[in-house]
């Protein structure tokens, strides 16, 4: 017994929090909690909170389904947050031939508790539930068993009690389990400020010009009132025409002019540099991020879709800040100026101008929302019209053989329409607006001449007063209508920041430690302890347990679909498992700093990737600071040296994409030279010889004789003469060991392992092939 | 597999439920299989015709063509077995989404009472057959809407942007 099995309040309390004071009224004296599962439907299927809680002498569970011949025990108000439920728990004491049976259809799992003769309660939850609820049923296991073990309660031994995972020395609620915190909230343009603030400096010197420049370029029409006033119409009334004050105001309108413009062209110059900027920050910070996520995030996401949002959509947000953001504050400035220069010449006439501009604004208010509808609409069709293509361009060769062209030109034309159909949508609107804009702008210059003529005729105002107001008025509403043009393109504008902020906000779903121990150089050992993992709702790894000693190789074998892959993608932590841990020389994974822990694995795939660049160059991709002479050495173990010297430029031959093509056997021994140059202690081999020939497979086989010395490898492979050295064989079988031994072991089983190595045998006997086939029989001998 | 399958799918058999809740099927030998499932072929598009039972090991054991041509007490049986494996809750309205951009998490009603879930991507929500649309949220549980039109306006507006 563990000191916490004599406190039943301790042991409850690694219980979510709601369900501690009714588990604790519960227990009997001396009664511990060993493990619990929260399950989330009820036997319906509807939802609702449950949970099953397994002590060291009874299971406690509220609400099962199956139960209607008999009472609860309790029932028991529980407290969650604002809402109060009565629940009926029940109780079972656990004898020896009962059973816990926990199993996963698609949608929904089910628990149940099996007496001898008949099924005494089950409870149902969602997929969601499904990896945890392995802890409970192997606890349940091993007590009915009377297993010494089972009684060690885990509270406080360091695993988590709902799903496994080792827990950190000060940890005492597993991070996985935690309730998860709510997503964050939605971010507009208004997240783009913090990538501003870094620039303000610049901003604000780009907001002072952009005042100046707007300032003077309001001086001209202002001085066409004297000019008019004191020159022209008393030139009319009969006076000499005075060419030096003609000269003068001429002169300032000019100089004012020029002003503007260079104010203007400093002030533009400022912002786009400024602009230029955060995009860049922006796109940096996007492909960071983009780097920083797992696998399972580009799994879900269509290549082409991602380059956009980090290229296109954050050039479209510079465009929008650099262009339309820059212009709408300018016409800010020269809409007050305006208003500020018109009211103090005449503030009836400034007046009768600014009547309009309620009307104007609700108009813009008005179309706002229609527009922004259309837009998202349109940018909708448009992807389901982009979806066509990324179908079936890539798969043109099966729309060719199965001479479908024409269904698929008819599907692409439908979706074509559609887009045509919502765009056209928009485009009645927004046609609709702008020259709907342009004849207020008419009628409002109709009613400034109307009531000026009418001051004049009363003497309130003079000529030039009048035509001052027409000057200004012609761009007071032209920049009423390209700030409503603003309209359009903000909207597009929170579209595109929307689809980066999208990348931005994932959470990296192979999270970093927040107590990172550092893994330095590993030993190589490998333990799995009970590992679960699902895609989805299908869960493909149930319980794996697994110890491999440092430089042991593991040879995973079975038929395809029975988890290997997964596996390893398990160990090299693309993934983390739903349940369960992985230990690295004793220490979780999960514990370690994701890079540092990957410098210890070396993979070797079963298509190898060269980037764009020299030969030496992707030998070199682990460790950039290789030296020649190391890469030299890498590639003659991975018998790659003498076929890279007899391409053209040597070890400096451009390969990859656009670069020289090599053959499968040789890409993959250049991988091979890859992962040795970095000298892993754990080497992981993915198919590494299907996709060749036999003969290329043995040429590979004897580079990898020399990868594999002295590391702990797994490797996964279908031709079973790939697998001769390894020390151990695992046959996997749907998601879980069935066997473990030497090849001549398993032959001796005949089990799984036997029937797949029969037909291999007659498979490569048929195939006519000699070298596949005495590699194998060779094994069956020598072991 | 397939063409024994084939040679099954018109044998009479039987179907019960056992103490422990499983459903056995009794097959025209008299020999019993314990534990199987039924599985509807065509969940959506055809949901009462081709419904397969299966052994625990997922070979096909009998393939029910039309529902319709079988006993009342072996339909019963088959439909019972289907509402207790299908979890396919149907959303009839969205009372909150919380926020524009994912991942976003979903507070719905639905025929299976209210729920929260975390929608992790915008690829998540599709359209549906005609007029349907189907969510699949972060855990990978599916929820079905069998028409959007009959949803109410702030429901429509919620799902607005991903059709």
């Amino acid at each position: 017994m563990t000191p916490s099995a004599s406190d039943p309040a301790a042991s409850a309390g690694s219980l979510p929090q709601s369900w501690r004071p009714p588990v604790e009224s519960l227990l009997e004296p001396g009664e511990a909690v060993l493990a619990w599962f929260q399950t989330d439907l009820d036997a319906d299927l509807r939802f609702r909170q449950s949970v099953v809680v397994l002590t060291d002498r009874r299971l406690l569970g509220t609400d099962p389904g199956g139960v209607e011949d008999r009472k609860p025990d309790r029932s028991i108000a529980r407290h969650d947050g604002a809402v109060t439920r009565t629940e009926q728990w029940y109780a079972w004491r656990i004898a020896a031939d009962q059973r816990l049976l926990l199993s996963d259809q698609t949608g929904a799992g089910t628990l149940e508790l099996m007496g001898p003769e008949r099924r005494l309660a089950f409870w149902r939850f969602t997929s969601a539930r499904s990896s945890s609820g392995g802890a409970i049923v192997r606890k349940f296991e091993s007590l009915r068993q009377r297993d010494p073990e089972a009684i060690v309660a885990p509270v406080g031994g360091g695993v988590c009690p709902n799903c496994g995972r080792r827990l950190a020395a000060d940890e005492t609620e597993c991070p996985s389990c935690a309730p998860a915190a709510a997503p964050p909230a939605a971010k507009s343009l208004l997240a783009l400020i913090p990538f501003a603030r870094p620039r303000s400096g610049m901003i604000l010197l780009g907001l002072g010009l952009t005042m100046a420049s707007t300032a003077v370029s309001l001086l001209p029409p202002l001085l066409t009132i004297p000019l008019l006033n004191n020159v022209l119409i008393p030139h009319h009334a009969g006076q000499p025409l005075d060419y030096r004050l003609v000269a003068w105001y001429l002169a300032g309108m000019a100089g004012a002019n020029l002003l503007a413009w260079l104010l203007a062209w400093a002030r533009t110059y400022v912002l786009a540099h400024v602009s230029e900027q955060v995009a860049a920050d922006l796109r940096n910070r996007t492909y960071t991020h983009l780097q920083r996520l797992s696998l399972e995030f580009f799994g879900g996401r269509r290549t082409g879709d991602l380059i956009s949002r980090v290229g296109s959509d954050s050039d479209r947000l510079c465009n929008f800040l650099s262009v339309s953001l820059v212009d709408f504050i300018a016409d800010v400035f020269m809409f007050i100026m305006t208003s500020i220069v018109l009211l103090s010449i005449d503030p009836v006439l400034a007046i009768v101008v600014l009547l309009p501009l309620p009307l104007i604004a609700w108009l813009i208010q008005n179309v706002r929302f229609r527009l922004r509808h259309g837009f998202s609409q349109g940018y909708a069709a448009w992807g389901e019209m982009i979806s066509v293509l990324a179908d079936t361009i890539p798969g043109v060769r099966v729309v060719k053989a199965f001479a479908q062209e024409q269904r698929e030109i008819d599907r692409f034309r439908t979706r074509n329409e559609h887009v045509r159909v919502v765009n056209n949508r928009v485009n009645r609107v927004w046609s609709f607006f702008e020259p709907t804009i342009t004849l207020f702008t008419e009628l409002g210059l109709l009613v400034v001449w109307l009531c000026g003529a009418w001051r004049i005729g009363h003497d309130s105002i003079s000529v030039g007063v009048l035509v001052a107001f027409v000057a200004y008025i012609s761009r007071f509403y032209g920049r009423l209508q390209s700030m409503s043009r603003m309209v359009v393109s903000t909207q597009r504008a929170a579209a595109s920041a929307h689809r980066i902020f999208e990348i931005l906000d994932r959470v990296p779903s192979v999270p970093e430690p927040a107590r990172p121990v550092t893994p330095g150089r590993l030993r190589g050992e490998i333990e799995l302890c009970d590992i679960w993992f699902r895609y989805g709702t299908r869960t493909v790894i149930k319980g794996i347990d697994l110890k491999v000693q440092p430089g042991e190789m593991i040879g995973l074998v079975g038929p395809s679909g029975s988890g290997k892959s997964t596996l390893i993608n398990l160990v090299c932590r693309f993934y983390d498992v739903a349940q369960g841990a992985i230990l690295a020389d004793g220490v979780d994974i999960r514990s370690f700093p994701v890079s540092e822990f990957r410098q210890n694995i070396g993979i070797v795939l079963q298509d190898p990737f060269l980037f764009f660049g020299t030969i030496a160059e992707n030998i070199a991709y682990g460790r950039p600071d290789a030296s020649r002479e190391e890469i030299v050495a890498a590639a003659r173990a991975a018998h790659a040296h003498e076929f890279i010297l007899k391409l053209s430029d040597g070890y400096d031959s451009l390969v990859g994409e656009r670069g020289q093509s090599l053959s499968g056997g040789e890409r993959q021994r250049i991988s091979i030279a890859r992962a040795l140059l970095i000298d892993p202690r754990i080497l992981i081999l993915d198919e590494a010889t299907s996709s060749v020939d036999t003969e290329t497979e043995w040429l590979i086989q004897q580079a990898l004789e020399n990868l594999i010395r002295g590391r702990t490898t797994i490797a996964i492979a279908h031709r079973l003469s790939t697998l001769r050295r390894a020390d151990r064989l695992v046959v996997m079988e749907n998601g879980q060991v069935s066997e473990i031994g030497s090849h001549d072991e398993l032959l001796a089983k005949s089990g799984t392992y036997t029937r797949l190595y029969r037909a291999q045998l007659q498979s490569a006997a048929e195939e006519d092939v000699a070298p596949a086939v005495p590699e194998v029989a060779k094994v069956a001998v020598v072991d | 597999m397939t063409d024994k399958s084939l040679a099954h799918a018109n044998l009479p058999f039987s179907l019960h439920r056992d103490p422990f809740g499983r459903l056995v099927l009794v097959d025209h030998d008299g020999h019993a299989h314990e534990g199987v499932t039924v599985i509807r072929a065509f969940p959506i598009s055809d949901p009462h015709r081709m419904v397969s039972i299966v052994d625990t090991a997922g070979h096909e054991l009998a393939l029910v063509e039309d529902l319709e041509n079988v006993d009342a007490d072996t339909r019963l049986t088959v439909l019972q077995e289907l509402a207790r494996r299908e979890f396919l809750p149907h959303i009839q309205r969205i009372l909150g989404v919380s926020g524009r951009i994912e991942p976003c998490e979903w507070r719905v009603a639905t025929d299976r009472g209210e729920h929260r879930f975390v929608i992790s991507a915008y690829e998540d929500v599709h359209r549906f057959g005609q007029h349907g649309a189907l969510v699949i949220d972060g855990e990978g549980t599916r929820y079905l809407i069998p028409d959007v039109r009959q949803l109410d306006r702030a429901s429509r507006r919620h799902l607005e942007r991903y059709l």
